[in-house]
């Protein structure tokens, strides 16, 4: 059911990546999968990078662990269907090695503690490795559509400003003062970097100082290089071609959440193009009941009235939610009996999203 | 276990879950059984100064100063927030930073220092925690973890942070946190949802936790359970509808109502079963609220619930 044109099944069809959001066990990763089959339907060439599928849909998508290849998946579709999973730790090392000059470069960078710390804030909760594996997949030329699907709505908003919070890093007034010591036209600046530095290993110790040195020292030549990249990231999150899919249940403690994500799509001049509502019962809210009620039937009634009063709670919130966030249009899928883990039951879902 | 029991034994719990779990809630209903027990609690949040407040009926955000949130009898709860930017740029001024840092551009100056010393942030609210469990006058103090992904960054923080500063201020507070965190002083109150999903990731923050810590769990509250109905089985369906048989439309839709109860029942009690089987914690299921926005009557109910449960531990 969709209220208003857009779905699912428009938004594969039409652009180059769709994005999914929402908060831990809505059924994300579900989707983004059942997605993918939808657009590998209509003949495109889908990649599907998953986060952290539960197990036994990862072995559902074949994909067994330590994959750094997009796996293929079989099926009976024009189109066709790759699935990744996001492998944080080599990444942002890998990004590090390929801007490093030389090996000993790299090296000296990957040891130091600084830059652990770094990578560990920016890669460590999955967030900007995200957006940079999404980037390498778009980059290959090898699929028409990259569904994404990204952490729990919470380190979502990290996925989001991962990029820019690099950029914004780089940018750093006391950041350059420090990377070009002497070279700063403004005194000021230099004295800043002086003081701040002194700071920190009155606090931390002299060690922490000397790290730090070395890694703004370290890293002045690669910073070009991972600048331009970020760049790229935010290019593509903010563009037209990028779709956002917000995925809700309809719990109140969600609401928060949704909040917070759309303020971070607004600062990429983009919102939530499209509300699913993914656990609807079905219910039909309108059907007449008995009144007086038949003895016999008290209890399964009793039943019934107790789930539509839970559905229209949760119709409402949801309802309320796409209002909030801009009239965005709600496509309701109906709740499938058990978990989806296998692939026929993705195949299941991705016709509930026609 | 009763709540007096769980004050006399600990100052702090930790409420930590994965988002979307109910996590705020269940600090919530926490601090309000603490009350209805006659006692102080202090609930602290951290990046979400607006969810606790609303679930008591106030429109304030939370900020540093105590807000009192819901009183009873002698009992009552109070709550703050406590931001990272404020400790940290707290902290610098008493470390000599101040007075220059005014003609510097305030948050390159933090940010800069927040990634030369990775985990800095995060000691230092932890620190101020610690600051908060000896000082107030609070029976209990329970912290409104952020999402499992940042809590675990707080609760690794002073561990990384020992290994990198060797020596300084910053260093004794990064003890002191350690200590805080360890068996004994605060104690860890897992939540989840009786879900596939939810459930593999409350055994894997259990793990985790465990792995990486020197902390207590002291059990697993699981939420929004949809409570077994009698009379809902496929035969006593089917014997109901031909003694009182109804239009095609109704019929059915009852059939559906009732199997999606059974089927509900059945997955809550498979995956409480899981998480009984994986972890070795006392659990407590409380019953989801019909209510679509929660608020005061509701945690008073879940309260109540909780005590109850609480009591078989």
């Amino acid at each position: 059911m969709v209220n208003g044109e857009l779905s699912i099944e428009r938004l594969v069809h039409e652009r180059s990546i769709v994005v999914l959001l929402g908060v831990g066990g809505v059924g994300k990763t579900s989707i983004a999968a059942a997605s993918a089959i939808t657009a590998a339907r209509a003949g495109r060439r889908c990649c599907v990078l998953t986060i952290d599928p539960a197990r036994r849909l990862a072995d559902a998508l074949g994909l067994t662990g330590g994959e750094v290849e997009p796996v293929e998946i079989a099926g009976d579709w024009p189109g066709s269907l790759h699935a990744a999973v996001l492998d944080t730790q080599s990444t942002f090392d890998r990004l590090v090695r390929s801007y490093a000059r030389d090996p000993d470069q790299a090296e000296t960078i990957l040891a130091n503690s600084v830059y652990r710390g770094l990578a560990g804030e920016l890669g460590g909760t999955q967030d900007y490795m995200a957006a940079e594996r999404l980037l390498e997949l778009v980059s290959s030329g090898r699929y028409d559509l990259v569904v994404v699907d990204t952490p729990p709505a919470h380190e979502a908003i990290d996925f989001l400003r991962g990029p820019g919070r690099l950029t914004g890093f780089l940018d750093n007034r006391i950041l350059r003062a420090l990377l070009l010591p002497g070279r700063s036209p403004l005194r000021a600046l230099s004295v800043a970097g002086r003081v701040l530095l002194r700071t920190i290993g009155r606090v931390a110790g002299s060690e922490v100082v000397a790290d730090t040195v070395e890694f703004f020292r370290e890293f002045e030549g690669m910073e070009a290089g991972f600048r331009e990249r970020a760049s790229e990231v935010e290019g593509l999150l903010g563009s037209d071609h990028t779709g956002y899919v917000l995925v809700v249940a309809g719990r109140s403690s969600e609401t928060g959440e949704a909040q917070r994500l759309a303020s971070e799509l607004g600062a990429l001049g983009r919102r939530v193009d499209l509300l699913v509502a993914n656990r609807d019962l079905g219910l039909d809210l309108d059907l007449d009941l008995p009144d007086p009620v038949p003895r016999p039937l008290v209890d399964l009634l009793a039943n019934l009235v107790e789930l539509r009063g839970l559905e229209e709670g949760e119709r409402s919130i949801v309802s309320r939610l796409a209002v909030a966030l801009g009239a965005v249009p709600i496509q309701r899928v109906r709740a499938l009996e058990g978990d989806v883990h296998d692939l026929a039951g993705l195949a299941r879902l991705a016709d509930a999203l026609g | 276990m009763d709540l007096d029991e769980l004050c006399g034994r600990t100052r702090l719990v930790l409420v930590v879950g994965k988002g979307g779990v109910g996590r705020t809630t269940t600090a919530a209903t926490l601090a309000v059984a603490v009350a209805s027990s006659g006692r102080r609690a202090l609930l602290l949040a951290l990046d979400d100064r607006a969810t606790l407040p609303a679930l008591f009926g106030s429109a304030r955000p939370l900020d540093h100063s105590e807000q009192l949130l819901y009183a009873e009898g002698s009992g009552e709860v109070r709550a703050l927030s406590i931001t990272s930017d404020a400790a940290l740029s707290e902290y610098l001024d008493r470390h000599g930073l101040g007075r220059v840092a005014r003609h510097l551009e305030r948050v390159g100056a933090l940010e800069v220092v927040a990634t030369a010393i990775p985990g800095i942030r995060e000691v230092l609210v932890l620190g101020k925690v610690r600051q908060l469990v000896d000082d107030d006058p609070a029976d209990l103090v329970i912290l409104d973890a952020p999402a499992t992904g940042h809590a675990l960054d707080y609760l690794r923080s002073a561990a990384g942070l020992l290994r990198i500063a060797r020596s300084g201020p910053l260093r004794d507070q990064a003890q002191r946190v350690t200590t805080l965190l360890s068996a004994g002083r605060s104690e860890i109150l897992l939540v989840t949802l009786a879900e596939e999903t939810p459930v593999n990731e409350c055994v894997e923050t259990a793990y985790r936790l465990e792995d990486e810590l020197d902390c207590t769990l002291t059990g697993i509250v699981v939420n929004a359970l949809v409570p077994e109905r009698a009379g809902l089985s496929a035969d006593e369906v089917e014997d109901a509808l031909r003694r009182a048989p109804c239009a095609a439309a109704l019929e059915s839709e009852l059939r559906r109502a009732a199997t999606l109860r059974r089927a509900r029942a059945e997955l809550e009690a498979r995956e409480r079963a899981r998480l009984r089987a994986e972890l070795a914690l006392p659990q407590v299921g409380l019953e989801r609220r019909p209510a679509a926005e929660l608020g005061p009557d509701d945690l008073r109910a879940l309260a109540r619930e909780l005590t109850v449960g609480l009591a078989t531990w």
